[in-house]
């Protein structure tokens, strides 16, 4: 066994370098040594430069001086700082319609208008959405050269959901896998387009997107604070309650009820179903995740993913259950979800 | 030979060695300028190379220190970025994120070597996935070879775990 696991660790494919990068590799080995050899005569030039230097310190200090004690004349910013109510923000996911990311299921559209200036990060908190990425070009939208993160703005990020009182322990605890992008720091309204994988999203409600402000200010102190917008789903869904379901050759058929929700502020939930009144049939292949309410916690709603069987047992066992089914298009089933009816 | 062909003729060699072994030492993918850095360091102390390593060992010996320092350095301020153009592929080019991330093998095992400690992840990059020798190996992490055997067989059963079997049988 142990020698079939060492055969394993040493025939796996390793990456190997990009040829590009390979000959610039080579051709810094080679500028290294004329490198050597020209900072030995620099030595002989280096104090002539010190003393210019000493002079150009003294001009500097009586400059830097104007510009700290100076503030009127010499602003350190131009224009005016972003507030965290000069920013609005709207965020939305929705089933990603774009044909050239056809391998992402997500896609979050988020508005940015601000009446001020300053750097940023931005984070999206999503759960169950992971491997966030761009569209090559997308008219209208901005893209970002780079995405990445930082302990400090984890950190700020951390602190904002603490505050805010919005999710779980357990949840904050992962937010050291955080992706952020930036937009530009002048004013104005941006638009911006990622794209997201699924990796366990039901629609929970809990999806989040932190702004981070990062502003320069004098003697090296940076300006920073942070807004915690709600993100909004738009995904059709539909209704139904699942009678019967049967699994055959990785494919369910589900036997649904489809039901309209009717708005009644006297219903717990604030609506009720008005049901169809025949039953139709749903096929759909194995792999449409769905997720069930767990009722062993009581605490709050919260759901587990399950598979097939599992749906087909409770539904057994309980006669039927309330589903939300959610399309992309109604054309393709993304995911259903099961919904607590009292 | 003067020296820059013989860290040019090392490098070529060694190269996509070392560039592995920082892929799964750091868990970067763009870990280009630490190579060229082993190579410019190699270059720059090359007087201290002492023939009773063999170039291998003391390259890789260079790498791992770098590595370290790398890894202190993230934790410090940590900032991690990676480029925007995930969808933009070069023809033809296999980058390391198409090779660790395409096959659900690769990359389960690329995560499952992140998550051991330094010392096992030292031992199975080198023993495991480089196959160096026992002896080489000790050489580059200056431990004894019995300690490289011993190590070797906790992280083997560790990365197992991790794995949980099925992945590789």
């Amino acid at each position: 066994m142990n020698k079939d696991f060492e055969k394993f660790l040493a025939k796996t494919r390793k990456p190997t370098m990009e040829r590009s990068k390979k000959e610039e590799i080579r051709k810094s080995i080679q500028r290294y040594q004329s490198m050597e050899e020209e900072d030995k005569k620099d030595r002989y030039t280096n104090l002539k430069r010190v003393i210019a230097g000493f002079s150009g310190l003294a001009a500097v200090f009586l400059f830097a001086f104007l510009i700290i004690f100076d503030d009127e004349n010499f602003p350190i910013t131009t224009g005016s700082s972003l507030t965290p109510e000069g920013l609005q923000i709207e965020a939305t996911i929705k089933p990603n319609r774009n044909e050239e990311m056809s391998h992402k299921d997500y896609m979050l559209e988020v508005i940015i208008k601000k009446d001020g200036n300053g750097g940023n990060m931005i984070y999206p908190v999503l759960e169950g959405l992971s491997n966030m990425s761009w569209a090559e070009r997308e008219e209208g939208f901005f893209s970002p050269g780079s995405i990445g993160t930082n302990t400090l703005d984890e950190e700020s990020i951390r602190d904002t959901l603490i505050e805010s009182e919005v999710m779980g322990v357990d949840r904050i605890k992962d937010i050291s896998q955080l992706m952020g992008f930036y937009i530009p720091e002048e004013a104005g309204e941006y638009r911006v387009r990622m794209y997201f994988e699924d990796t366990g999203f039901f629609n929970s409600g809990n999806q989040y997107l932190v702004y981070v402000h990062k502003e320069e200010k004098r003697f090296g102190h940076e300006e920073r604070w942070t807004k915690l917008v709600e993100v909004n789903t738009e995904i059709p869904s539909t209704t139904a309650i699942l009678e019967d379901a049967e699994l055959h050759d990785g494919n369910v058929t589900l036997q649904l009820t489809f039901a309209e929700k009717i708005e009644d502020g006297s219903q717990p939930n604030g609506f009720y179903l008005e049901k169809d009144s025949v039953t139709s049939a749903l096929s759909i292949i194995e792999e449409v995740p769905v997720y069930l309410i767990n009722y062993s916690d009581w605490s709050e709603i919260n759901y587990i993913k399950a598979n097939w069987e599992e749906v087909i047992e409770r539904t057994k066992e309980e006669g039927m259950i309330f589903l939300e089914i959610y399309e992309k298009d109604q054309k393709e089933v993304l995911f259903m979800k099961e919904i607590y009816l009292p | 030979m003067d020296k820059k062909q013989i860290i040019t003729n090392w490098f070529d060699e060694y190269g996509d060695d070392i560039y592995q072994f920082f892929v799964y030492r750091v868990g970067m993918k763009d870990v280009e300028d630490l190579v060229q850095e082993v190579f410019i360091r190699a270059l720059h102390h090359y007087e201290s190379f002492q023939g009773n390593a063999t170039p291998k060992s003391w390259l890789y010996s260079i790498a791992r220190n770098l590595a370290i320092d790398e890894i202190r350095k993230k934790s410090r301020d940590r900032w991690k970025i990676f480029f925007v153009g995930e969808e933009r592929k070069m023809d033809g080019i296999e980058t390391p994120d198409d090779l660790l991330t395409r096959s659900e093998v690769n990359k389960e095992l690329y995560k499952a070597i992140h998550k051991l400690k330094p010392s096992y992840r030292d031992v199975i990059i080198l023993r495991g996935l480089k196959e160096l020798s026992i002896q080489e190996t000790a050489t580059i992490l200056d431990w004894k070879e019995e300690k490289v055997r011993l190590t070797y067989h906790r992280a083997k059963q560790t990365l197992k775990e991790k794995l949980g079997g099925s992945i590789y049988e």
